[in-house]
Formats: C-alpha cells, sequence, structure tokens
C-alpha cells in the first residue's frame, strides 16, 4: 500500500442522517404523565438496561428563603427508605438489583432515577413507587442526614469553587430570595426545618398532574399502568407549593467582590449576569452564541486566550444554564493568583470584543460543530433519557433536536451578534474572586472602577 | 453470549500496533481509542509528571496538524475528544459522527508518527503553566487535596515510581525540557507499544484498511518491557499529620496491597465492597448510621501494575475525635473477620459490581474503551469477562484471608489531615 499523503486531511464524508429515537406518550388515568422510548432494537450489542426517573415539582423553586435546602434535603430522606424497607435493606435490595439509584434535587424538581437490567424492569418500578410513595421520613435517619448538612455548609467554606458560586448566588439574587441562598441550604434553616416540614414538603409535591416518568431503553407505553400500578391510581389531593420567581435584575455597572482565603495558590473567578429560562425562546441559540465564545469548545475565544496562550489556568469556560425560571450568564475559572485581575480584565474584554462581531469562520465552525455533534448525540442512554425528560419537563416537542438543527442550519453572523446584543453585558457584571485578598484586591479595585466589596466567606451561616 | 462479551476482531499490523475493532451499526457513532502502554509508573526520579504534561504536548499539533488545529478539526466534525494518563497507561480518544472516522485516524497517527516537528519550547512552557494550574486547582487549593499524595509518599519509597502521583511535583515540571519530549516520545510513543481501538458504525474490513493505510508505514520503536511488579512492604506503620484550610479532620489508613491480576486482587476487592461499598457495608452501616461516629466513609483499592494499596478515607461527626474512630475501625474490622461475610452478602455484592460493568457497557466509545483497555494489560480485548469471573470465584474465606494477609494488624500510614493550628486534632 502507498504511503498516504498525510498534507491533506481526510474531512468527513458525507453527514449521517440525523435519526432521533421515536418517543411515546401516555398518561396513567390518575393524571400521571410519562415519556418512553423503545428498545434500540436488534442491532444493538449494548446490553439491555434500562433508565426510569420520576420527576416531583419540588425543586429549589418550591422552597422559601425561610425553607432553604429542603428540597435538597427531602432528596437526601427519600433515599433513607420506605415503610417496608429500612435504608440498609433499599440499599441490599437495589444492590440485587444492580441498581444505580440517584437522587437529585435541582431548581425544577427532585428526581429519583433508577438505571438497572432490563430483565429486572418489574422489581424496579415497584421499588420506585415504593420509594416515592411510601418514604420511612424515619427520626433517627432525619437527625443524622440534618446533622451531616451542617457539616456540609461549614464544609462548603473550604471549597473555593463553591464559596465563589455562593457569594455570586448572594449578590445575584440578594440574600433575602430563594436564588440567592446555597441549595443545600444555610446553618439557620437547616437547623430550624423540622421532619414534618420534610414531610409536608413532599406530600404537596404528590400532585399526581405534576409528576414526570421518563423511562428509555425499553418500555413500551401499555405495560405502563401494570408497572405502576400505585401511581395509576394515585389520588389528586395534594396543594402544590407556589413558585418562586429566579428573575434577577441586571448589575448597575461592572461591581468587583472579594472573598478572601489568605494564602491561596490560586483565584476562583466566577464573572457574570442574570440570563434566560430553558423555556425562552433564545435558550438554545444563546448556547450557539456562546459556543465560539467559551462553551463546551476547547477552540474557545476564552480558551485560547486564557489556557492555550496567556497559560494562566487549567480551563475557562462560559455558560447560559436555566431551566422553568431564569438562570444565568457566567464565565468561570481558577486562575493563577499573580493573573486574577489580569484573568478578570481579560474576561470581560472577550467579551466587549465578541459583542464587536463574531466572525464569518466562527459562525462557519458552531454550525458545523453543534449541527454534527446532534448527530451521535442522543446514542447513550443518559442522553435519550434526557431527551425524554426535556421533552417531559419543558413541553419541548418531541423533535426539538431536529428544529435545533434545522435553526442551526440558517443561522446567520447576524443571528449571534444580535444575540450577544440583547444577552451579554460586559458593563453590567458581577465579579467574584474567591483568593489572597492582600496579592488580588488591588488589582480587582481596579476593576471594579475603583471599588471592591469584601464579602464574607461564610456570608449565608 | 453474556451481557459483557462485547464482540471484537483482533489483528496485529507488521510494525506491533495492535488493532481492536468492534462492529456496531445501531446509531451513527464511531469511537477511536488509542491506547499507550506508559504513565507516571515509568518516571523516573526528578521528572515527576512528565507523563501527564507529555500528554497534554500530544495537542499541540503534529508535523501535518498545525497548533489548535487538533481541537478544531474533532470538534467541527460535530466530535468530542480527550486524553487520560494513570500511573499505567495514557489515552487518547474521539468520538464522532461516523463519517468523519478516517479524519481521526489521520489525527491520531500523525502524532504517533510525526509530533516531533510540531515541539517548540514555547509550547512546552505555555502547557507546563496549563498543567501547574490543573495541579492547583485540583490538588493545592482543594481542601484535602494533599492527603493522597502524601499517604503515597509514605508508602512507597523515595525511588518507587509510585512514591509520586502522576501530576508530578511543581519542581520536576519546572524541569521538563524539550530533550525530555523527544526521548519520551522515541522510548515509549512507537505503535508497537500502543493499542489502537475502533468501534461503532463500520464495517471492520472497511475500519482495519483504514489502521492499515494511516498507522501500517509508521516505524516501530524500541522493545517496551511489561513492568515489572515491585512490592513494597511497610517495615513498620506510619504515623504523619498535615494541616490544611479545612474545618473537619479528616483520617486516612492505607495498607500495601498486590499488583493488578495478582491472585488476591479480586479477593481484595471485593472485601473494600464488604467494608465500605455503601450504606449497607459494615463501616457505613455502624460508623456513620447506627453508632453515629462518622461522617463520611470512602475506601478504594488501587491495583496497579508495580504494586497496589487499600486506603481508608474517615470524616468524624462533631465531637468525635479521629482517634476514637481509628480505634472503632480496627475493632469493626476484626470483628467482621470473626464473624465471617455472609454469603448472601457477597452474592449480593458480586450482583452490584456486576451491574456496574453491564451499566458502564452502554455507549459505542465506552464499549471501545474497554476492550482497549484489556487488549493493553491483558493482551486479549475480551478479558471482561475473566475479570468478572474471577470475582465471582471469590468466597467468603477468601475475604477473610486477604483482610489477615493484608489489613488486620498489619502495618499502615495513618494520616490526619488537621485545620491548620490544630496539630493536638490529630489521631
Amino acid at each position: 500500500m502507498s504511503a498516504p499523503d498525510r498534507t491533506r486531511p481526510p474531512g468527513p464524508g458525507e453527514a449521517p442522517r440525523f435519526h432521533l429515537p421515536p418517543l411515546w406518550h401516555a398518561e396513567l388515568p390518575s393524571g400521571v404523565r410519562a415519556v418512553g422510548t423503545a428498545s434500540r432494537g436488534e442491532t444493538a450489542t449494548a446490553p439491555p438496561i434500562v433508565s426510569l426517573t420520576l420527576a416531583f415539582p419540588a425543586g429549589r423553586l418550591r422552597e422559601t428563603t425561610a425553607t432553604a435546602g429542603i428540597a435538597a434535603l427531602t432528596a437526601a430522606m427519600l433515599r433513607e427508605g420506605t415503610a417496608p424497607l429500612d435504608g440498609v435493606a433499599l440499599q441490599d435490595e437495589l444492590d440485587g438489583l444492580g441498581a444505580l439509584f440517584r437522587v437529585p434535587a435541582s431548581d425544577d424538581a427532585i428526581e429519583l432515577t433508577l438505571v438497572t437490567l432490563t430483565k429486572h424492569l418489574p422489581r424496579a418500578c415497584a421499588l420506585l413507587e415504593e420509594i416515592a410513595l411510601e418514604p420511612r421520613f424515619a427520626k433517627a435517619d432525619f437527625e443524622r442526614e440534618k446533622e451531616r448538612r451542617l457539616v456540609e455548609i461549614d464544609s462548603r467554606r473550604d471549597h473555593p469553587d463553591r464559596v465563589a458560586a455562593d457569594a455570586w448566588a448572594a449578590v445575584t439574587w440578594g440574600e433575602d430570595r430563594v436564588g440567592g441562598l446555597p441549595a443545600v441550604g444555610t446553618r439557620a434553616t437547616v437547623e430550624a426545618v423540622t421532619r414534618g416540614d420534610v414531610e409536608a414538603f413532599w406530600r404537596r409535591a404528590l400532585a399526581p398532574r405534576e409528576l414526570r416518568l421518563s423511562l428509555v431503553g425499553g418500555v413500551d407505553a401499555e405495560d405502563l399502568p401494570a408497572l405502576f400500578p400505585r401511581l395509576a391510581s394515585l389520588a389528586d389531593e395534594a396543594d402544590p407549593a407556589p413558585t418562586a420567581s429566579l428573575a434577577a435584575p441586571l448589575p448597575e455597572r461592572v461591581a468587583a467582590y472579594l472573598v478572601d482565603l489568605p494564602g491561596a495558590p490560586q483565584t476562583h473567578l466566577c464573572v457574570g449576569h442574570p440570563g434566560v429560562a430553558a423555556t425562552h425562546p433564545d435558550f438554545f441559540p444563546l448556547i450557539a452564541m456562546n459556543y465560539p465564545l467559551g462553551g463546551g469548545s476547547l477552540s474557545s475565544r476564552l480558551n485560547l486566550n486564557l489556557r492555550e496562550e496567556k497559560g494562566w489556568t487549567y480551563g475557562v469556560h462560559s455558560g447560559f444554564d436555566g431551566g422553568l425560571e431564569p438562570g444565568t450568564f457566567r464565565v468561570e475559572a481558577a486562575v493563577h493568583t499573580d493573573a486574577t485581575a489580569a484573568a478578570a480584565a481579560e474576561i470581560v474584554r472577550e467579551l466587549e470584543r465578541f459583542r464587536e462581531g463574531v466572525t464569518d469562520d466562527e459562525v462557519e465552525f458552531t454550525r458545523k460543530s453543534l449541527g454534527r455533534t446532534l448527530l451521535r448525540q442522543y446514542e447513550p442512554l443518559g442522553a435519550k433519557a434526557a431527551l425524554a425528560h426535556n421533552v417531559a419537563k419543558y413541553g419541548w416537542p418531541d423533535d426539538y433536536p431536529a428544529r435545533r438543527l434545522a435553526w442551526l442550519e440558517r443561522m446567520t453572523r447576524a443571528d449571534l451578534d444580535d444575540l450577544a446584543a440583547r444577552h451579554l453585558h460586559p458593563d453590567r457584571l458581577a465579579v467574584v474572586a474567591v483568593g489572597d485578598g492582600a496579592r488580588i484586591r488591588p488589582g480587582l479595585e481596579a476593576l471594579g472602577g475603583g471599588a471592591v466589596t469584601e464579602l464574607e466567606r461564610a456570608s449565608a451561616g | 453470549m453474556s451481557a459483557v462479551d462485547v464482540p471484537f476482531e483482533k489483528h496485529v499490523l507488521a510494525n506491533g500496533l495492535e488493532v481492536v475493532l468492534h462492529a456496531d451499526r445501531t446509531d451513527p457513532v464511531v469511537a477511536v481509542y488509542v491506547y499507550y502502554h506508559v504513565g507516571s509508573a515509568r518516571e523516573e526520579v526528578g521528572r515527576t509528571g512528565f507523563a501527564h504534561l507529555f500528554e497534554h504536548m500530544l495537542f499541540q499539533g503534529s508535523e501535518n496538524v498545525a497548533e489548535g488545529d487538533f481541537f478544531r478539526r474533532v470538534q467541527e466534525a460535530g466530535g468530542t475528544l480527550n486524553g487520560t494518563t494513570s500511573e499505567d497507561r495514557t489515552n487518547y480518544y474521539e468520538t464522532l459522527p461516523s463519517d468523519a472516522l478516517e479524519l481521526a485516524l489521520w489525527l491520531e497517527s500523525d502524532r504517533m508518527g510525526f509530533l516531533l516537528p510540531a515541539m517548540t519550547q514555547a509550547k512546552l512552557d505555555n502547557q507546563r503553566d496549563v498543567v501547574k494550574n490543573e495541579r492547583r486547582q485540583r490538588y493545592d487549593n482543594r481542601p484535602y487535596g494533599r492527603a493522597h499524595e502524601v499517604v503515597r509518599a509514605n508508602l512507597y519509597p523515595v525511588d518507587h515510581p509510585l512514591h509520586w502521583l502522576t501530576i508530578g511535583s511543581m519542581a520536576d515540571l519546572d524541569a521538563a525540557s524539550l530533550d525530555d519530549v523527544e526521548s519520551f516520545f522515541r522510548r515509549f510513543y512507537g505503535p508497537n507499544n500502543a493499542t489502537l481501538a475502533i468501534g461503532g458504525d463500520v464495517e471492520p474490513a472497511a475500519a482495519l484498511a483504514l489502521a492499515e493505510r494511516w498507522f501500517g508505514g509508521l516505524p516501530a520503536g524500541p522493545a517496551v518491557a511489561a513492568p515489572v511488579p515491585r512490592a513494597a512492604p511497610l517495615a513498620e506503620s506510619r504515623r504523619l499529620a498535615l494541616e490544611d484550610r479545612v474545618q473537619v479532620p479528616q483520617l486516612t489508613l492505607a495498607w500495601p496491597t498486590v499488583p493488578s491480576w495478582h491472585p488476591d486482587e479480586a479477593a481484595l476487592n471485593l472485601l473494600t465492597d464488604v467494608l465500605s461499598a455503601n450504606r449497607s457495608a459494615v463501616l457505613d452501616r455502624v460508623l456513620v448510621i447506627d453508632e453515629e461516629l462518622a461522617s463520611t466513609v470512602a475506601i478504594m483499592h488501587r491495583p496497579l501494575e508495580l504494586a497496589g494499596y487499600l486506603s481508608l478515607e474517615l470524616r468524624p461527626r462533631p465531637g468525635v475525635t479521629l482517634a476514637e474512630l481509628e480505634r472503632r475501625v480496627d475493632d469493626l474490622v476484626a470483628e467482621t473477620l470473626e464473624r465471617g461475610v455472609e454469603p448472601e452478602r457477597l452474592e449480593r455484592l458480586k450482583a452490584r459490581r456486576e451491574g456496574q460493568v453491564v451499566r458502564a457497557l452502554d455507549t459505542v466509545s465506552a464499549r471501545t474503551a474497554t476492550l482497549g483497555h484489556y487488549n493493553l494489560f491483558r493482551g486479549d480485548p475480551g478479558a471482561l469477562a475473566a475479570d468478572l469471573a474471577r470475582h465471582d470465584a471469590v468466597t467468603p474465606a477468601d475475604v477473610a484471608r486477604v483482610a489477615r494477609d493484608y489489613v488486620v494488624g498489619r502495618a499502615r500510614v495513618a494520616l490526619s489531615v488537621v485545620p491548620e493550628g490544630r496539630p493536638e486534632l490529630a489521631a
């Protein structure tokens, strides 16, 4: 065989056809709604696995400032056993199924997720129902979990990235709003919460019309009532809690904040401002806009500048997040202490430059990268689960990835410039720096127009 | 066919490159993995951290791939990519839409064959800074972040390559030179020291032809012998304390065990599950739930090619001292051993382990990685089944025996991490 011509890269060929796993929708007699996918089909060599998620609308948005942390605490308590099985017995049961069981709590929801081999499906569904509908909420478990959280709250002060996130939230929303407090809560709110409060929080979330099931990897819609008889007949008697708003005003100007960690070898920087909800029509377009700026891309402007050119950081990332309520736009990086002010200034400058316009190359790069990523993105079971879950939660159409692909295909430079003009505000940013105050304070003062506000490390204490 | 039998073909090119192919045409996805049989355990004193720094250099372009183009071309093709370095191996991988397979093979073969012309002092200096920032972010500026490094430094003698972590020391990173890059590349990055695994939406014959086209012409490097295990028994226990910016103290107990694929490895893995797989395990159940002495318990068994170690990390509840915790751990492990492990518990832990393994085979990328991994270390891409089988064969008596042979009453490293200015809290 002759040697290949290495100076001519073999580019991608003809893009494969975009094929999304078809979703089914179903509603149980009680009003619980479900979304799912059938199995992968005959050709698959992946082992037969199913992923089951039951989402309660009991996230942080259903908290008040007085109960901050109760969503996360309730999620943790749902792992502590059921009426028939204490926490240890439940774990043994899950181990016997070779199952993964997680209960993350986000702003929007508490999600019970169980991943197991398809052969264990009936038992897994019954167990999921039991966990959701008959939580044990034992006194000893509650007290232990609560105390563990108090330790965790204290220990957050040791993690510069968490300190930065907490400080950023506090200055963005204010500590008199749910968004301004850490998801784990504060010492005061967690100390005050009772077992009865947790039980009531859970009970108010048990409204069948608000529960969402997503079942991917080989569950058929017609089997649902038999697999989930208790959810199918769940009485509609809950009184859902009101939902907090996460809308927040933009900062008036570039405001610098410092949390002093004497002697820290690095500074954790968090720079940004409020953003949009996942349901906002610009949500996906903003992901595209952010891609050349500092989104997942190693080739982004921020990363090429701060990491590849300057060597100030192991990595820098920018992104929009958001759920049912508006989220944020943030740039985050851990930078060398001596480069702190320069890095923060460079981040602000990159945002300003970005608003001067993207290049044709960046538009094409984004179109190709994100468009072709969609072609391979839905292969993992977890991605199919996220697809089903997003459709269930946000009411997005089943073919939203295809619509995103279509949007990318018509996207122009003017579209991205317009998005940047409307959604990036380099003159109205909060800049939070967590690091060695003695060395980084002067530079931050210059950045904040002569002033830097010093925050306590455990401001939420 | 069991759920862990991933279909594959294996071929060896004339230059020694081992090629493993896995076809699954369900989704339009391909994965490419290159595993090199070199990691930080091949480093020398004074050049720690080099294998990982070198991994960073492999993304800086090669003769026909301009600086910045490696990331850019993979991303533009809709792919994702990364590289990872451990003590025993370094891997590089891409997952892409299937029409971009050849692009990935061009990129990987160019850096395997034609890296050196693209290496410059400026690139080395830049990546050295990036890696030093990685070290600060992941170790120096993270609570308890230096504990693992101190434990390793005390488990192994100064000239044993497990004495240091893969991230290396700041001074050694500073000392790394372009000459080091060249000699490391020539020594370890030949096709005969690597496995290329390709999986997903591809005809095996076509994939093999492409592998031959892009890699077949690369010259073999010098032979690289497999590492020889080097046991490092502790003559006596060592007790250490480290002050850190933390609120809650932490105790780490670590014991030397066995290298990977030693006959006792599987029983030691199950011993760690028995002790602390999750809340149902004895240490978690008693220390966290029943007696409320600990807030967290974490266990890890790390069998590596040269040697292995088992470590247990505990944080006390408020009001409990590290010394009390340590005493209770010793009692509990001894009691467990005396009572014996219930066969049902062991079977459940095996089911748990199998569930983990099976769930991890969900994606083309993960299956391709698994085949590449087992080929590199066992010469058999399908050795996962044998790996599971040896765990299935472990009996309660095996678990008790390895607990006695390696843990109970054996010399160990005990490291206390305490809040700054509170040395009296050490165990």
